[in-house]
């Protein structure tokens, strides 16, 4: 069992690389994506890692959402659907998930829904 | 109005088809029987992630997919009292008769407006794409006609106050 502590010390180190990268959109999407917390079993530490994830997708400019969607490989774009499913729960930052959604939808297809709704690895 | 839902919409929609992937399942304890197994909850190999899609505090949509059933449970938006009693009073109008409507569930999830219920005996007498067709329009109508319903019960109290207050007049 991973230790709650350590997994959220690396949520924050995670947060710090994200804030430093924000003027280069692509690789702060990148960075976010990286070593989700699979074993986590509190809630808030996932949250976290959520609000992670969302900042540095609020940080892209709408035009680009679909050039930096076809620059993740397979499994960072499933892994960033979890994410946007993760994100919509709570409502905030709604209508840029959405267009988030949208071009993920269309890249990778229904079987990228179907791995975030299926798999047991949940982030 | 409904072009700023769009992308709700089309959100749902994906989920939604993705979700609606049913196939039959016996259930695992009892012979014979078949269950919907979102609605049993006991064997956690069948249930799939269960995903919420929350357009802002007021308006979400629930989806619990499983092997051989979905149960999506919507909160339709209510900004003020006179909205939510017009809700409860419509949902539950409609609860009553959800043998007319198949999919309709007869008590919302808790936290929820509506709740449907989409077996895979649905998803194989029905077309699916009709089935989520059916869902969206719906949640595209609601708010239409619970403003409708908030016009008509002003409009309504002016006329019958109106007539009233007639009599104490010379």
């Amino acid at each position: 069992m991973a230790d709650e502590g350590a997994l959220q010390a690396a949520i924050a180190a995670r947060e710090k690389t994200v804030t430093s990268l924000l003027s280069n959109p692509p690789a702060a999407v990148k960075a976010a994506l990286a070593d989700p917390p699979y074993s986590s079993t509190s809630d808030e530490t996932r949250r976290a890692s959520a609000k992670v994830v969302v900042k540095a997708l609020g940080a892209v400019a709408e035009k680009d959402i679909a050039s930096v969607v076809d620059g993740l490989s397979g499994a960072e774009q499933d892994l960033l659907m979890k994410y946007v499913y993760r994100g919509l729960e709570t409502g905030e930052q709604s209508t840029q998930l959405f267009k988030w959604h949208a071009s993920l939808t269309e890249k990778a297809g229904m079987g990228c829904i179907m791995r975030a709704l299926s798999e047991k690895q949940r982030v | 109005m409904s072009t700023a839902q769009q992308p709700y919409l089309a959100c749902v929609r994906s989920t939604l088809t993705a979700a609606l992937c049913l196939q039959n399942f016996g259930c695992q304890e009892v012979e014979r029987h078949n269950k919907p197994e979102v609605e049993t909850g006991k064997a956690s190999e069948v249930i799939l992630n269960p995903v919420v899609i929350a357009r802002n505090e007021n308006e979400a949509v629930m989806i619990e997919p499983s092997v051989n059933s979905v149960r999506v449970s919507v909160k339709i938006k209510q900004s003020d009292e006179l909205e939510e009693v017009l809700v409860a009073k419509f949902m539950r109008f409609l609860m009553q008769r959800a043998e007319h409507f198949l999919v309709l569930r007869r008590k919302p999830v808790p936290g929820y407006s509506l709740s449907f219920l989409i077996t895979n005996v649905h998803t194989e007498t029905m077309f699916k794409h009709k089935v989520v067709d059916f869902v969206i329009q719906f949640m595209q109508d609601i708010d239409k006609e619970v403003s409708g319903m908030k016009l008509g019960v002003s409009s309504r109290g002016r006329v019958v106050a109106a007539k009233f207050l007639e009599q104490f007049t010379y």
